[in-house]
């Protein structure tokens, strides 16, 4: 189980060049009198190393997302774009990738980079990177070529399409390979890569400093900035206590923080600090058993989902501020979300959802309440987790479905319960969420192949089916997002799921770093941020 | 002791006319008045989904009645027979007993019956068997030990010496000279139930939402003290009341039934 939802940190500030086109350069000052000041964060935790292949401690990513840069990242419409890459062609099999890489990088050791040190990475990866979360992926990786300097050319067993969002997370960076031979493979400590940052100071459990790349001068085009970041150093500071972080917050020696729902409003009233959203790469849905009846009938689902307000939802359990209601099956922060399919979502109207159950033949009784067609109590059972939020909207489910008449039973089970209650199809409905940043979660939770284990609404469709099989296999963007366009919109139409919420989370930002910005995905792009002084 | 009865038979009262006293539906949602202070609308505000604090506080009076009466009853039937034939027949039956006894003992209560929720799913039957089936422990020793000496008497001999059955010379001869402290212990039972069922809803442990049990209303009322503090005062009080009626009702008991304090 726990390998389905491994949690694959994506790493937001790696692109921490990115800045939206759209946005105007701050109002003052130039360039040059930009550059200088620090900013510090907290860690939560010592980061176990910054050897990119070792680890998959989102600590650690964070801070190496710094240091290294990726071949491709995610753009604010979250395609994939080039970063150390100019441009890729996908063969006609679509088994083989050619990226054309981009001269006159260098890493901060000095040494160029090129489509050796690619392969060098990536070789790496495949021989020490066990412990990364994009080690499974590379496994498919059958063999890699430095074609030039600048061509590099990977060759997969199967066409795999969801590699390029392992390509774009910041475990899949380049390294010098000077550097990691001249540390004898040890680079734990000594992380060297092509990104606006390198590594100045590491003390364990204290704190591990950043310094300003001065060459850089890569950014990608859409940057205001296309320089090096005018920030001179960045420093972590290790605080694992929620309440010490809040006081270094409070007292300045933090810059930035991420807050607990309970400290949110007091941040957002304190104008030494500015609060910034940040999406979270998944969804809550509520989810019908597909498979057993009476919600084997689409149209029964449909009916039922008509009942839930979703913005009820927002409002009540999360003040309309640590969630936004979601149409679609992919939440808007991941890769295949298209505003469009709102045409097709089951929209909250309980007097169209009253209609389709009376014309089911779910019809009220005496007290109001409707029976099955057959005349018995229909009382259809709720499970999900014993946690306040979903116990929350289990509540609000319960009231909005007594609206039209439908009897909702709650039942919270622990997880390890409900996650070995389910397979069983011993609920009606379900109430969780999922967590991927991949348009590919439709093959691990709505395909025949997971009934038994993560597809938790046990929905088996041949038609999806198919579209997982060419979503997983489709390398060309545009194809691809049709694909998952079609997918969607099948699983809108035969509802076995009502797509609920985003989770949103939130940082508090000291107002003395300027211009910083809201990027894709809600993550913070820092590239064009200074420090006032 | 009379502050005791008159504490108890109020939430016996408030229980049994829940529906006649309390104004609204206790799980009727209204989301336009959530978070209301107290008010002649609402005597003790509404809580974050606009429900109404008094109705469910006073439905809540049944839950916790019905709880603190039935895991007593459980306790008492298991703990009335299992300590009667270990006292009474001794020997191994004695062994294995008190041995089961000592092993309830070993776990403190709250974790036994979060164990038992835990294996069975949360729900008030189940917090009934839970905390009924360490109470059985209680009630066992305590009789185990009256009989222990009851036994030794003459009307035991004699009642033995006319040929009455084990099960009659038990229950007709040894029990009701051993009722008294059992009496005494089942108000604090009572009270420990009450207790006991509170704090394992406040945790999500015991009654299944959105029933309004006290202490899940408590839980519910904890992330709003700052701004909302009638949704866990008002429940909190009551806890603290019932809690105290049955205590002070326990005590004055033990004044009446025990011999050893009556002059």
């Amino acid at each position: 189980m726990s390998g389905v939802l491994r949690f694959i940190p994506v790493v937001v500030l790696v692109l921490a060049a990115c800045a939206p086109q759209a946005t105007p350069p701050g109002p003052s000052g130039t360039a040059a009198s930009k550059v200088g000041g620090s900013v510090t964060f907290v860690a939560t935790t010592d980061p176990d190393t910054l050897d990119l292949h070792q680890t998959s401690n989102p600590v650690s990513s964070t801070i190496f997302g710094w240091i290294y840069e990726p071949l491709v990242y995610q753009d604010l419409d979250n395609s994939y774009k080039g970063l150390l890459s100019e441009s890729w062609a996908v063969s006609p099999d679509s088994k083989t990738i050619t990226f054309k890489l981009r001269s006159g990088i260098t890493f901060t050791d000095g040494t160029p980079f090129n489509a050796d040190a690619v392969k060098f990475t990536f070789e790496r990866l495949q021989r020490v990177g066990a412990k990364s979360p994009i080690f499974e992926t590379f496994k498919n990786v059958a063999s890699m070529e430095a074609k030039d300097a600048t061509t590099f050319v990977m060759n997969m067993k199967e066409p795999y399409a969801p590699i390029f969002h392992d390509l774009q997370t910041a475990y899949a960076g380049i390294l010098s390979p000077t550097a990691v031979k001249a540390a004898n493979d040890n680079i734990g400590r000594a992380a060297v890569g092509t990104g606006p940052y390198k590594l100045k100071d590491f003390q364990t459990g204290q704190q591990i400093t950043l310094e300003r790349n001065s060459d850089y001068k890569w950014a990608p085009a859409l940057f205001a900035n296309r320089g090096a970041p005018y920030i001179e150093e960045l420093r972590y500071r290790v605080i694992a206590e929620p309440a010490t972080q809040l006081a270094a917050l409070d007292a300045g020696e933090v810059d930035a923080l991420g807050l607990r729902a309970q400290d949110i409003a007091k941040y957002a009233s304190d104008a030494r600090f500015k609060v910034f959203d940040s999406f979270t790469f998944g969804l809550t849905y509520l989810g019908f058993d597909a498979k057993r009846p009476p919600f084997d009938n689409p149209k029964l689902r449909a009916a039922l989902a008509k009942a839930v307000n979703k913005d009820e939802i927002v409002q009540v359990v999360f003040e309309s501020k640590l969630a936004k209601a979601q149409c679609c099956p992919i939440a808007e922060s991941i890769q295949g979300y298209d505003p469009k399919l709102k045409d097709f979502e089951q929209k909250y109207d309980p007097a169209k959802a009253k209609t389709e159950l009376d014309g089911l033949g779910y019809k009220p009784g005496a007290d109001g309440m409707r029976t099955s067609p057959d005349g018995k109590p229909w009382r259809p059972v709720l499970y999900t987790t014993t946690s306040d939020t979903h116990g929350k909207i289990s509540t609000l489910l319960q009231a909005q479905f007594k609206t039209v008449g439908v009897d909702l039973q709650i039942k919270q089970l622990e997880s390890g319960a409900l996650l070995a209650a389910t397979p069983k199809a011993e609920h009606d409905l379900y109430l969780n969420g999922y967590s991927w940043n991949e348009p590919d979660m439709f093959s691990l939770f709505l395909s025949c192949d997971r009934i038994t284990s993560s597809n938790r609404v046990l929905y088996c469709n041949q038609q999806l089916e198919d579209l997982i099989r060419k979503g997983r296999t489709e390398l060309d963007q545009a194809k691809r997002m049709q694909i998952y366009f079609d997918a969607q919109k099948l699983v809108m139409q035969e509802s076995p799921w009502q797509p609920l919420y985003m989770p949103v989370s939130k940082t508090a930002v000291n107002v003395k770093i300027q211009d910083l910005r809201q990027g894709q995905a809600g993550g913070l792009y820092w590239h064009d941020a200074w420090v006032k002084r | 002791m009379v502050i005791g009865f008159a504490l108890f038979c109020g939430v016996l009262l408030m229980a049994a006319f829940a529906p006649l006293i309390a104004p609204y539906d206790p799980v009727a949602i209204n989301v336009r008045e959530r978070l209301a202070a107290p008010s002649l609308g609402h005597l003790f505000g509404t809580d974050d989904f606009g429900r109404d604090v008094f109705s469910r506080v006073v439905w809540g009076s049944q839950l916790a009645v019905r709880l603190g009466t039935l895991s007593v009853v459980v306790a008492l039937a298991g703990g009335i027979v299992l300590g009667l034939v270990a006292g009474y027949y001794g020997g191994w039956v004695d062994q294995l007993v008190s041995r089961l006894f000592d092993l309830i003992f070993a776990f403190p209560s709250l974790l036994f019956a979060i164990a038992i929720v835990a294996i069975l799913g949360p729900s008030l039957d189940n917090l009934v068997v839970g905390l009924g089936l360490f109470g059985c422990a209680g009630y066992g020793r305590l009789i185990r030990g009256s009989v222990l000496s009851a036994r030794q008497r003459e009307y035991v001999e004699a009642a033995r010496a006319i040929g009455a059955r084990a099960s009659r010379i038990m229950l007709r001869h040894i029990l009701p000279n051993v009722i008294a402290p059992v009496i005494i212990l089942s108000a604090t039972r009572f009270g420990g139930a009450l207790l006991a069922g509170s704090g394992l809803s406040f945790v999500g442990l015991g009654v299944p939402i959105p029933q309004p049990e006290w202490g899940a209303i408590m839980a519910t009322g904890r992330e709003y003290l700052a701004t909302a503090w009638w949704i866990t005062l008002f429940p909190g009080a009551l806890i603290a009341v019932a809690v105290l009626g049955v205590n002070l009702l326990g005590d004055g008991l033990r004044d009446v039934l025990d011999p050893r304090l009556r002059d």
